[in-house]
């Protein structure tokens, strides 16, 4: 930096300034002075006023926006270059899933439980009928497990990923792991109280298939299920996501002679929670 | 030794009796075919699973007060419609209906109970 170079007061500083400018000088509004290419001051510093009067009427505003204008063009067509470059191999973004995540709370009325049912074979109807409630493997706090339990009364709570949807019951504690991955089932899955359960999505719509389920009941009453069970599960979300219902279809043909199908309905608790329920075995006093 | 004996034979009844219940079917123990209503002081709540009990001093149809076992549903479903150890307290009033058992015990399958606020609430 050079020696300060006051301009003479006689002289316009518009004048000046345009002067030095168109000379590529540089102008540095904030100290009101104007230097040289090499860092010399050659003229101001100007009052406010002068500076204000300069900077609209000798065009100096209007280059600075013209520069302005066309580093910022200059930038925004290289960001979209990069963009489009980025973005080339990339498929198109996936139709979004609806999001099941969160606790359901059960609004089927109990009556639903038996809506439907298809008639009995004689095999079911003879076990119905001779049924002993004190040999219901839930009074020894055995899971009634699935889909005896966990479409009505209870809630549960999903956990969903892309490739699993994790279905956690109140009742019993019971968990359901439901692959949405495309796999298929192992060569050997030994038949248990809660299948085995394999996803996909049809539109907006999840779809469960639940096979590998062990003999059991189906019911407190005394309805029972020889090991041939399977059921598909569809659900989908109603009024905005806030509710959901299922149209769930049971086919087992050593119990009923026609596939057994209902549908259920939830309401979403944002703020609810599954309560741990737990079932002590030394309590019972059968 | 007869009396010791006597004594001895009912406190195991009452043990066998006062007994609460794991999770069972309530086809089992309870007549639900037939309802019966009690009105009574809360004596003790029972707030846990995987059934929660009220006990009520009540008097039955013919005039005799006895303690009643109230069987309800998981804690987690009362706590979802307000029934918890703050709303119903031991010394408050409230009325229940329900299944009565098969065999007469005094305990009953609840299924809608009218709170000390006068609020009835249906809870299966």
């Amino acid at each position: 930096m050079g020696t300060p170079f006051h301009e003479p007061r006689n002289r316009p500083p518009v004048a000046a300034i345009a002067a030095a400018t168109r000379r590529g000088w540089a102008f540095s509004s904030g100290e009101r002075r104007v230097y040289s290419q090499s860092g010399t001051l050659v003229a101001g510093p100007f009052s406010l006023e002068e500076v204000s009067a300069r900077l609209s009427l000798a065009g100096w505003n209007k280059r600075v926006m013209k520069r302005s204008i066309k580093r910022f063009t200059c930038w925004a067509g290289c960001i979209g270059l990069l963009w489009t470059a980025a973005c080339a191999g990339t498929p198109p973004a996936e139709h979004k899933q609806p999001d099941l995540s969160g606790v359901w709370l059960a609004t089927s009325p109990r009556s639903v439980l038996n809506e439907n049912r298809p008639a009995l074979t004689p095999r079911a109807q003879a076990d119905l009928k001779g049924f002993d409630p004190l040999k219901d493997p839930v009074i020894r706090c055995v899971t009634p497990g699935f889909p005896r339990s966990g479409l009505a009364i209870y809630p549960f709570e999903i956990v969903q990923t892309d490739k699993m949807l994790v279905f956690l019951y109140e009742s019993f504690g019971m968990v359901r792991r439901i692959y949405m991955d495309g796999r298929q089932p192992p060569d050997y899955f030994p038949p248990g109280r809660m299948g085995y359960s394999l996803g996909r999505w049809e539109g907006n719509d999840l779809v469960i298939e639940t096979t590998h389920l062990e003999e059991g009941l189906l019911d407190g009453a005394g309805l029972r299920q020889y090991g041939d069970v399977s059921v598909v599960e569809r659900y989908r979300t109603l009024d905005d996501g806030h509710a959901l219902e299922a149209e769930v279809m049971i086919t087992a043909p050593e119990t009923f002679t026609a596939a057994w199908t209902r549908r259920f309905t939830w309401e979403r608790d944002p703020k609810g929670i599954v309560y741990e329920s737990v079932c002590d075995p030394a309590d019972s006093r059968f | 030794m007869k009396s010791r004996h006597i004594a001895w034979t009912v406190a195991f009844i009452l043990v066998i009796v006062s007994g609460v219940y794991a999770h069972h079917s309530f086809a089992a123990l309870f007549d639900v075919s037939r309802t019966i209503n009690l009105t009574g002081q809360v004596t003790k709540l029972e707030f846990r699973s995987p059934h929660a009990y009220i006990y009520i001093k009540a008097t039955d149809s013919a005039g005799a007060s006895a303690e009643w076992q109230v069987e309800t549903t998981t804690p987690g479903m009362l706590i979802r419609k307000g029934i918890t150890p703050d709303t119903v307290r031991p010394g408050q009033k409230v009325s229940v209906s329900g299944n009565p058992t098969r065999d007469g015990r005094k305990i009953i399958r609840l299924l809608v109970i009218t709170m000390p606020d006068g609020k009835k609430i249906d809870v299966q």
